[in-house]
């Protein structure tokens, strides 16, 4: 009877020393992997459809034309993308008024329309429309 | 006049309830996090570098463009003439809508205008083409 009484005094308990390092673990894992998915990408407004043309004055209007190669014209003349910025912020400086007209031709590819949109869009050109 | 010393005030910050904390905050960051889905097609997006974020989820719409010049819009596949119903219900039901286009970078132009022409007639013409930020 006497071992008997000896067990009921035996401290049975789970350390919990760790506890916060495992928890504090799997937080880091956690903050590590969230990611806030955003989309993001060039906006553009769409001219509604029906709407009675509007005549614009030549002078107030560039062409931009990209061909089914992917070279893009500016009032007919060859220039690389990378020099659209350049070109619309001058011709922004000279006439506030100035619309820039996208014309793409069938075959073009859409990489080469984004990027020229992106120029336009990083010489802060907000009126931009689309030729179809 | 002798100054009695306290010398049994303890110093110690109670950390019993630490784990606890820890671990709301663990539950907090589980319950938030969102796995990637895609529910589109695969596609290689363009790239560039004056983007703007599109910050509501709420008024997009996402329309998913391959290099096979497959359409779909929510998961389904479908024709370019189909376009026109979709989005004009979407319009109906959220005038805010906003259409992000995410078109693979080898798609053909003629087809996007095909887009862009049932979108107009749509009345869906808040669009943004979806890109990666260029390097």
């Amino acid at each position: 009877m006497a071992l008997l009484n000896k067990k009921k005094t035996r401290k049975v308990s789970i350390p919990s020393a760790s506890q916060a390092d495992v928890a504090f673990l799997l937080l880091l894992f956690f903050i590590c992997t969230t990611t806030v998915d955003v989309d993001k990408g060039i906006g553009l407004i769409l001219p509604p459809e029906g709407d009675a043309p509007i005549e614009i004055s030549k002078k107030n209007i560039t062409s931009i034309n990209i061909d089914p190669y992917g070279n893009v014209l500016i009032d007919n003349k060859e220039v690389d993308i990378k020099n659209i910025q350049g070109i619309a912020e001058n011709l922004q400086l000279n006439n506030d008024k100035m619309i820039f007209s996208v014309k793409t031709h069938p075959r073009c590819r859409y990489d080469k329309y984004v990027a020229v949109l992106d120029q336009l869009k990083m010489a802060k050109a907000t009126r931009i429309s689309i030729a179809e | 006049m002798a100054f009695k010393h306290k010398k049994d005030i303890s110093t110690e910050v109670p950390t019993a309830s630490m784990p606890d904390i820890i671990f709301t905050l663990t539950l907090f960051f589980m319950a938030t996090s969102v796995m990637r889905q895609y529910s589109g097609l695969p596609v290689l997006l363009p790239k560039a570098k004056q983007i703007e974020k599109l910050t509501s989820k709420i008024h997009v719409t996402q329309l998913w463009v391959s290099k096979e010049d497959m359409i779909s819009i929510d998961g389904k596949l479908m024709k370019v003439e189909n376009i026109r119903t979709i989005m004009y219900n979407k319009r109906v039901r959220d005038p805010q809508l906003i259409v992000s286009i995410r078109a693979d970078e080898r798609v053909n132009m003629g087809l996007m205008s095909s887009i862009h022409k049932e979108l107009r007639l749509a009345d869906a013409l808040k669009v943004n083409y979806s890109t990666k930020t260029a390097i």
